[in-house]
């Protein structure tokens, strides 16, 4: 019985279209995740219509390989150009961009490349094995958990910056706040909206996060470009800075990669339990993962210069979120995140109900899936290794060309979202906040995380409220809560004391 | 030489007039707009339309998703474009009947003409098969004695979710606790959790979980029992008297010629229920039954008159 339906799982999974499937996916998904702008997201959007039209497995396949595919590749532009091709990259920029600044994108590349798919497959093992006893655990999970997991996590990510933890703990409010703009989910009425009708939907995310990473750094070396050129005598250090000498031996060994294993690990788990919660998403997961790889690193000073861990930590965390998010959907029938939605949506077009009687009632499908699942991982790795060397070589070249290219596409892909031009504009505002936050040694990492995070923290407040009927008592009645709680608080007095003991 | 050249440039130049006697809708691509994002129910019913459009309608059909505003920037960019037939709108009934209703919008549920009523789908009152409770009488009963304890989950704010859950809350006489959630994804999360008792849903989203006995459906606001759900009594079998369905269709504004709207309306229909468009509707998991303009009408009109019913019970 059992080989009966691996010979059939074989034949399935393994079939040229499929493959071929996958592989289109893939390279789909880098390179669309590269862009600043656009996500794997938007490409599994639109090529819905067209994957209509294939037979389930190369249209899973495709699907999957796009998502994948554009987890890694939102990296690529963390790490070359400060910028997330992906929300989910956000939290790589922190120790990824400074690694290419420093002179060695190669080995931060490979070593985002290879945490991305030791987290995939990681996932993939957890949601075939894992699957229904993890559901089960988050499904314990009500409004005063969630609200207790994105508080605790807004936290963390602001006092991360020793130096600086109240700065980072008023840009996450601020952060947390720009998210308040537009429709109060609850009651609709129009909130920090000033009238705007554009603003009735609030901030665009996409243009917020390319703003204040991508945006204000190109102003900024523009501006010092500019000062350069009109005081007609070179600033040394940022020529020296964009001369962009490069290490000789940017090379990753293996055995360097091994010494990784913590942050990946930590990465995977986290990615894996965080992926698996609805609602909560990669970009949470990198966040998180960095935050706690870095609490566990032995080297926890060398985090926001270039430390591979920060960029391994990160980078398995967001892509473990992969193929943990379908859990809620092959468990319940719950999709946990957009993109399990979109995955949801192709499985109900190809006839197969997610939920718990889906594995059951269409196991072939099921199992070619897993396998799939595990070719699309490998073939993320494969084709990426062999275009890494060139997306190296766009390190190589000057910010000078680059800058603007970037500048544009980031343009072109933020009002390719919504066609809007209003969202071109908050793109620059938020161009501006970044610079100025940059001047002020204001973290801005803190203040993305509050703002992606801002909407579920605040809905989970209000929903708990309701349901306590305005009981704050309510709000702490939960060993899960009390647990997350107790677990941070811990983390913050460790971090203060490590930041007081220090000469 | 000149003259030739003159009355060759002459008739060269009058040809493209000669479009203006086109027979509608030929030189156009006709335009449908959503005003929801890509993925979503109302999207893919769109896409079914523009896929095997142009040989029913004569010319092609896209696709132009416009979210924002809950559907008003959608619904305005529509009423505001040309009356020439070839701007259509596809929209469920919240941003052309709800919004008019509670705030000022730059139209009034007048200004709409609907042409093709695509499907039809069912608000489902869910609850949880583990909590006792077997029938909405049950809950309701349970929702009498303690006003306010039990809660019931909906999608956005006066969203085709919320309002059913209003109206039996009217027509019923009991309160629940109301927890707004972010879609279905949240709200089965609670109602399997028991963080809620009751929730307000479509019937595509708890197919799955329902056929493995999770949770029960204990209602559906049509007026007759629906094929996915066929052990599902309506609300009226219950003893309640509401009917909300909630409609996908597609409208174009009334000022559009009636000969236009009428060639409109025959041709999507034909398109809707043709064996292409009803295969890829089955795929997608959309019940694709088309109704011409009478029927239609007659839908949009009644779903006014209860919102507005609702609505104004509300404010009492």
């Amino acid at each position: 019985m059992t080989a009966d339906i691996l010979a059939t799982v074989t034949t399935l999974a393994l079939s040229p279209a499929v493959i071929f499937a996958v592989l289109t996916g893939v390279l789909l998904g880098v390179t669309v995740g590269a862009v600043p702008g656009i996500s794997g997201d938007m490409a599994m959007a639109l090529l819905l219509p067209y994957v209509f039209t294939m037979d389930p497995a190369p249209a899973i396949g495709m699907l999957m390989g796009v998502y994948k595919g554009g987890l890694f590749g939102g990296s690529v532009s963390a790490i070359l150009f400060g910028v997330p091709g992906t929300p989910g990259a956000a939290a790589t920029i922190l120790d990824g961009f400074p690694a290419k600044e420093a002179g060695y994108p190669n080995r931060a590349l490979h070593v985002a490349l290879y945490s991305s798919v030791a987290g995939d497959f990681a996932g993939v093992l957890v949601l075939v094995f894992v699957a229904a006893p993890l559901a089960m655990l988050a499904l314990s999970f009500g409004p005063r958990e969630f609200f207790a997991l994105y508080l605790a996590s807004i936290v963390i990510i602001a006092g991360l910056d020793r130096g600086r933890i109240a700065k980072g703990l008023a840009a996450a409010w601020l952060g947390v706040l720009l998210a308040m703009v537009g429709r109060d989910p609850f009651s609709g009425a129009e909130r920090l909206t000033f009238g705007l009708p554009e603003l009735g939907s609030g901030l665009g995310l996409i243009p917020v996060l390319i703003g204040l990473f991508a945006v204000s750094e190109i102003l900024l070396q523009a501006a010092r470009t500019w000062r350069e050129s009109n005081s007609g005598k070179t600033n040394t250090i940022a020529a020296a800075d964009k001369s962009l000498h490069y290490l000789a031996n940017d090379h990753l060994g293996w055995r360097e990669f091994r010494s990784l294993w913590r942050p990946v690990a930590i990465g995977s788990a986290t990615g894996t339990f965080i992926g698996a919660l609805p609602g909560a998403g990669a970009t949470l997961a990198g966040f998180l993962s960095y935050g706690l790889a870095r609490r566990a690193s032995k080297h926890p000073e060398r985090f926001g210069t270039g430390s591979l861990e920060g960029v391994a930590a990160p980078e398995a965390g967001n892509s473990a979120t992969a193929c943990a998010t379908l859990i809620p959907l092959f468990a319940f029938g719950i999709p946990g995140s957009g993109s399990a939605a979109l995955i949801g949506a192709a499985f109900m077009m190809q006839g197969i109900s997610p939920g718990p009687t889906m594995i059951d009632d269409n196991m072939t499908i099921v199992y070619a899936i897993f396998v799939l699942l595990l070719i699309g991982g490998i073939f993320n790795l494969l084709t990426s290794k062999l275009l890494l060397p060139y997306y190296s070589r766009i390190a190589m070249l000057q910010p000078r060309y680059v800058l603007p290219v970037v500048l544009g596409l980031a343009v072109l892909g933020t009002y390719a979202t919504n066609n809007v031009a209003f969202d071109v504009w908050v793109l620059l505002a938020a161009g501006l906040l970044g610079v100025a936050m940059r001047l002020l040694g204001v973290p801005i990492a803190p203040l993305a995380l509050g703002f992606i995070l801002g909407p579920g923290l605040e809905r989970a407040l209000r929903q708990s409220l309701i349901l306590g009927h305005n009981d704050l008592a309510y709000l702490v009645a939960s060993p899960a809560a009390i647990a997350i709680y107790a677990a941070s608080t811990a983390m913050l007095i460790l971090l203060f004391r490590a930041h007081s003991t220090r000469p | 030489m000149n003259r030739v050249i003159r009355s060759i440039a002459f008739v060269v130049l009058s040809l493209p007039s000669a479009a203006v006697f086109a027979e509608f809708p030929n030189d156009r691509p006709i335009r449908v707009v959503t005003p929801y994002g890509a993925g979503g129910g109302i999207d893919v019913a769109a896409r079914i339309l523009a896929s095997i459009g142009e040989e029913h309608l004569g010319t092609r059909v896209d696709v132009v998703n416009m979210p924002g505003a809950g559907g008003l920037t959608a619904a305005t960019f529509v009423r505001e474009a040309e009356p020439d037939g070839y701007t259509l709108l596809i929209s469920d009934y919240t941003p052309l009947v709800t919004l008019p209703l509670r705030e000022s919008t730059p139209y009034s549920t007048d200004d709409w003409l609907p042409l093709v009523q695509v499907t039809e789908i069912a608000p489902t009152f869910v609850i949880n098969a583990s909590t006792g409770y077997e029938s909405l009488a049950d809950v309701l009963q349970a929702a009498k004695q303690k006003p306010g304890a039990l809660a019931a989950t909906h999608g956005t704010f006066m969203s085709s979710s919320h309002l059913p859950l209003l109206r039996l809350e009217q027509n019923a006489g009991v309160t629940f606790n109301h927890v707004p959630t972010s879609g279905g994804g949240e709200t089965f999360q609670f109602l399997l959790g028991n963080i809620v008792q009751l929730a307000v849903t479509t019937p595509a989203t708890i197919i799955g979980p329902a056929r493995s006995g999770r949770v029960l459906p204990v209602a559906v606001a049509t007026a007759n029992r629906i094929s996915a759900l066929p052990d599902t009594p309506t609300l009226r079998e219950s003893g309640i008297d509401i009917v909300m369905p909630v409609w996908y269709t597609i409208f174009t504004t009334s000022e559009v010629p009636a000969d236009r709207v009428r060639l409109l309306a025959e041709r999507i229909v034909t398109a809707y229920a043709s064996t292409e468009a009803q295969i890829l509707a089955k795929r997608a998991g959309l019940e694709i039954e088309p109704r011409g303009l009478e029927d239609t009408k007659q839908n949009y009109l009644q779903t006014i008159s209860t919102v507005a019913d609702t609505l104004s019970g509300l404010r009492e």
